[in-house]
């Protein structure tokens, strides 16, 4: 199960930062305050979902260099970048890395609690993908390797006899294996199952 | 009677008179006269002879030889033999040999004495003593000789001429300096060497009918055709009645050469100055570049080409490529066909592109057809980097002396600051006229102080301290105050009725300190009768007796007003510059103002919309976080209000004004304003800042522009540093008398080379710097009667460091 959605905000402008928290506090959110991106990243967990409001101009490690380090992690934390004066390549960079949205500062309350709120909901869908991607592979990685790349070769689309000249197996054996992959992933149909290893490889190498 | 009878006593009385003539004539020499045989052999001394000391009586002639000096007799004696064979009068000199021989010299003359019939009865003699005489006319000729030879060995040359100008003498210097042999020059006339006046004057000159001038300079052309700069002596003066001119000459070329190099470098350096303006003025309009590039080569007189060429891309720097000079860049350089390239080709390829590697300077020779080619090529070098080269070509001269070359590196340096110029933007152009017309202001100023100097007239006066009245003021007294000398009371009160009422009182606080014994300088505003205001600068010395009681003062007084005119423009110009410089650096500063004022502007959006979500559901509590947001919006506003006003100040166009300020405070501000650039460029400023120190009389915005400038020049510097060790010290402290502030940074230091310019305008290292940071810096920091340098820091990077005198509250 996922944890509560969390919001943690950097800006290295005390007053700022209080200021954020304050308006965040009022749409019942959790909020955790950092001065500093490096205190968030010794924070937070891969599991964690939710969502970072930074500050991009900041000394130190600053906004840019913070969602660097998101990416590596692989973090399902959504990012929303807040900045004083942003020109369009910068604004181009953030976004192409994947942050949720790109604020000028001083931005409306409104559209930021909207853009929060949408950020957190991108957050758990990436953090649900990953789960249940997590999962498929669970179920792929109980096959034998011959099952394997028979399925692999039904889901490709060819029929029987070809994946038994490609193979060298017999349409027998390769028939039995079928079935034998369908129960141990416990899906119904090829069709079923290619959709399960579509979500398996998203989690990793099989 | 008879006639005969009368006749024979008139001849009688005749003979009678003749004969006491003569015996009051032997009377009158008698002593030396002595009467001698017709043969010779023995002489009578009639009375006795006082230089040789014979008794009267006879002398056999033999004695008397044997008294003279033992090299005189046998010439004595021939010349004795040789007048009794012919009875001609004898004369003749010798020395005598007396007891204390010194050596005596007489002269011996004796004339025949003939009878009626003709013969000889005797020789009638008279011995004179001539040692005198003869040690005179030696004396004379050592003289002489000795004006010979300081005539002839003088190493000036001197000739001495008639006064229809032809050569009386000369001696052998005057030769060896012109070249001819003393025959030649003797058929010579004086203006066949001098240059500079003609026939008519020289005739008049030496007729003595210009003016009495002893001393002129002129030039004399050599048998060679060389020329000599001389000063000639001239001194007129009379020979057997003959007018001669004595001329001394004295070679003067080397200090005329020094005179005309003096001459040429300033010429030189109107001529920079004049295509510096050019430059300024043109900014990128290639046209008036290649003019004023033509306007130096026409006014310098160098024949030839003078190209300059941006290498824009590598294409057109063909000429110089980065493997020395080809063919091809050697015909073009030349502009005329080669046939041949002369071996030394190679060697200069390779001084060439030595050069051009070093971005030093390279002279160059090229002998293409027999015409001899001389070629310099400076590289133009911007921020580093060979931005393209400066040529010049010559047809005539081989080599370009160093007055030349040290002008072509300034134009060179000047070319390649109208190319930074072209990338740069307008504002920076503007900048750099406003530069160009502060420096001619100050020029200009100059220029007028000058011409004040000249035509000034200082009043002086005394006065007396006993008394409390002037004693004295010079006439000119008059020409600053409309009030003759005379008419001048003297009082104290009368002096102070001339003076600016608002000058009165530091009138006499000065007078105050002079009769405590200090000078003083002092400048107040007159007004004359005629209702103008001058300015005048009063220097006071007081005077003391023995026991140091002050009892007189003395003082000098000089109208500056046209200077303090000249001043208070430039002062104006300077802030103008100022100005603009500031909103320069307000512009470079906008993107971290943005963030600096938005901080305060999103926090309070923030707490607003907290407040007013809290409000939705108003609870006591959400009533106490209202209560505290709002508290925080007003003070973000002031806040973002203190920003702004920060700002505006900055860049506000104000006069200097000078007051007691914390230097503390300024640094304060200095931060607050560079602060947020400095953090976002991941700089951290620690400071050390000594408390108490005392006030310094200044400007706070022209101080704050020094800081904000070294603090913009601190990060530049460190852009290479790795994140994290970017780091700005900041100090300030007090010594006596002054307070400085020190700015270390960790960036690359500077070397020495770079030092000596660095606060020389348009000379910046940096791509996107103008090169006038610094020496704004340094204008201001010197309008405070202060110093700014750099130097080493101990590990790395450099300290800039300010003085400014300290003044007198403590903080």
């Amino acid at each position: 199960m996922t944890a509560n959605p969390v919001i943690y905000i950097v800006d290295d402008d005390p007053v700022v930062l209080a200021s954020l928290e304050a308006l965040l506090l009022t749409q019942q959110f959790e909020v955790r305050s950092f001065s500093n991106a490096q205190l968030l990243l010794e924070k937070i967990r891969p599991t964690d979902v939710g969502c970072i409001i930074t500050d991009l101009q900041m000394p130190e490690m600053d906004g840019i260099a913070l969602q660097a380090n998101l990416v590596e992690r692989a973090s399902h934390l959504s990012l929303i970048m807040v900045t004083g004066y942003a020109n369009v390549p910068v604004t181009v960079e953030v976004m192409k890395r994947g942050a949720v949205s790109l604020l000028e500062k001083p931005y409306d309350a409104i559209q930021l609690i909207a853009e929060v709120k949408r950020a957190v909901t991108v957050s758990r869908q990436s953090f649900e993908i990953a789960q249940q991607s997590r999962e498929a592979l669970e179920k792929i990685k109980q096959l034998t390797a011959e099952e394997l790349s028979i399925m692999e070769c039904a889901v490709s689309g060819l029929p029987n006899k070809a994946i038994s000249h490609n193979l060298a197996i017999s349409g027998r054996t390769i028939d039995r294996r079928r079935q034998s992959a369908l129960r141990k992933t416990n899906v119904n149909s090829i069709g079923e199952f290619a959709v399960l290893l579509a979500t398996a490889k998203k989690a990793g190498e099989i | 009677m008879l006639v005969e009878d009368i006749k024979l006593s008139e001849s009688l009385e005749s003979l009678q008179r003749q004969v006491r003539r003569y015996r009051s004539l032997v009377l009158a020499i008698a002593e030396n006269v002595w009467v001698a045989d017709p043969d010779g052999q023995r002489t009578e001394v009639v009375h006795g002879e006082s230089v040789t000391s014979v008794e009267p009586g006879w002398v056999a002639v033999s004695d008397r030889l044997n008294a003279m000096h033992p090299d005189d007799r046998i010439s004595l004696e021939r010349k004795i033999v040789k007048s009794l064979a012919t009875f001609e009068i004898f004369r003749h000199e010798a020395r005598i040999l007396d007891d204390s021989h010194k050596g005596k010299q007489i002269s011996l003359l004796a004339v025949p004495v003939r009878n009626e019939t003709g013969e000889v009865e005797e020789w009638i003699g008279l011995t004179e003593d001539i040692t005198l005489l003869k040690e005179q006319s030696s004396r004379i000729a050592d003289e002489l000789e000795w004006r010979r030879v300081s005539f002839e060995q003088s190493l000036d040359p001197i000739v001495v001429l008639e006064s229809d100008g032809s050569v009386f003498a000369c001696n052998a210097s005057f030769c060896r300096v012109l070249g001819y042999s003393r025959d030649e020059l003797k058929r010579m006339f004086a203006w066949d060497w001098d240059l500079v006046y003609d026939k008519e004057y020289l005739l008049e000159r030496l007729a003595g009918n210009k003016a009495p001038d002893t001393k002129f300079e002129t030039r004399h052309r050599c048998k060679n055709g060389q020329t000599i700069d001389l000063e000639v002596g001239v001194f007129p003066f009379e020979l057997q009645g003959k007018r001669l001119i004595y001329c001394l000459h004295r070679d003067i070329s080397q200090r005329k050469e020094h005179e005309r190099k003096i001459l040429r470098q300033t010429e030189l350096q109107k001529i920079v100055a004049y295509t510096a303006s050019h430059l300024v003025e043109s900014g990128p309009d290639e046209q008036l570049i290649i003019k004023a590039l033509n306007d130096f080569r026409g006014k310098f007189g160098i024949d030839g080409h003078l190209n300059y060429d941006f290498n824009e891309s590598t294409s057109t720097l063909d000429l110089v490529s980065s493997d020395g000079f080809s063919e091809e860049s050697l015909r073009n350089l030349a502009k005329c066909p080669i046939t041949k390239v002369p071996e030394q080709h190679d060697l200069i390829r390779e001084k060439m592109c030595y050069s051009v590697q070093e971005f030093g300077l390279c002279p160059a020779e090229v002998a293409i057809q027999q015409h001899v080619v001389g070629s310099c090529c400076i590289p133009l070098v911007d921020g580093g980097k060979l931005i393209g080269v400066l040529t010049l070509i010559s047809f005539t001269q081989r080599q370009f002396d160093s007055d030349v070359l040290g002008a072509l590196f300034t134009l060179a340096s000047l070319l390649a600051s109208t190319k930074q110029r072209i990338r740069s933007d307008t504002a920076l152009r503007e900048n750099q006229t406003k530069v160009a017309a502060a420096v001619a202001a100050l020029r200009d100023s100059d220029e007028r102080f000058r011409q004040l100097a000249e035509h000034i007239v200082d009043v002086f006066w005394i006065y007396d301290v006993v008394a409390q009245k002037y004693l004295y003021v010079s006439p000119a007294f008059n020409l600053l105050f409309s009030v003759s000398a005379e008419e001048f009371s003297g009082t104290t009160a009368e002096y102070l009725s001339f003076l600016h009422e608002d000058d009165r009182p530091a009138f006499l606080a000065a007078r105050h300190r002079q009769l405590n014994g200090h000078e003083t300088v002092e400048e107040y505003r007159i007004l004359s009768s005629d209702g103008k205001q001058r300015w005048i600068i009063d220097r006071a010395t007081p005077i003391m007796n023995s026991v140091g009681f002050v009892y007189r003062l003395v003082g000098v007084l000089r109208d500056v007003t046209e200077r303090v005119a000249a001043q208070d423009k430039l002062a104006v110009q300077q802030s103008e510059l100022l100005h603009v410089s500031r909103l320069n650096t307000l512009g470079l500063m906008s993107a971290a103002i943005s963030h600096e004022l938005n901080q305060p502007l999103s926090a309070i959006a923030n707490f607003a919309k907290a407040c007013e979500f809290s409000l939705d559901e108003a609870t006591n509590d959400t009533r106490a976080l209202c209560a505290e947001y709002l508290r925080q919006i007003n003070s973000q506003s002031l806040r973002a209000g203190e920003i702004l006003r920060r700002l505006l100040d900055f860049g506000k166009r104000s006069p200097a004004r000078m007051a007691a300020i914390d230097i503390n405070q300024v640094l304060q501000d200095s931060v607050a304003l560079a602060g947020v650039d400095l953090r976002n460029r991941g700089i951290r400023v620690e400071w050390q800042l000594q408390s108490g120190l005392r006030a310094i009389e200044g400007d706070r915005i022209q101080l704050q522009q020094v800081f904000v400038n070294l603090f913009a020049n601190a990060a530049d510097a460190m852009d290479d540093v790795a994140q994290g060790r970017k780091l700005i010290l900041l100090r300030s402290f007090g010594q006596p008398g002054k307070i400085v502030v020190e700015m270390e940074d960790q960036g690359c230091g500077i070397t020495n080379e770079l030092r000596e310019k660095l606060f020389i305008p348009f000379n910046s290292t940096k791509q996107r710097g103008s090169g006038i940071g610094l020496s704004i810096c340094k204008t201001i920091v010197d309008a405070h009667r202060g110093e700014i340098t750099a130097r080493e820091a101990q590990e790395h990077g450099t300290i800039f460091s300010v003085v400014l005198p300290a003044g007198g509250t403590q903080l």
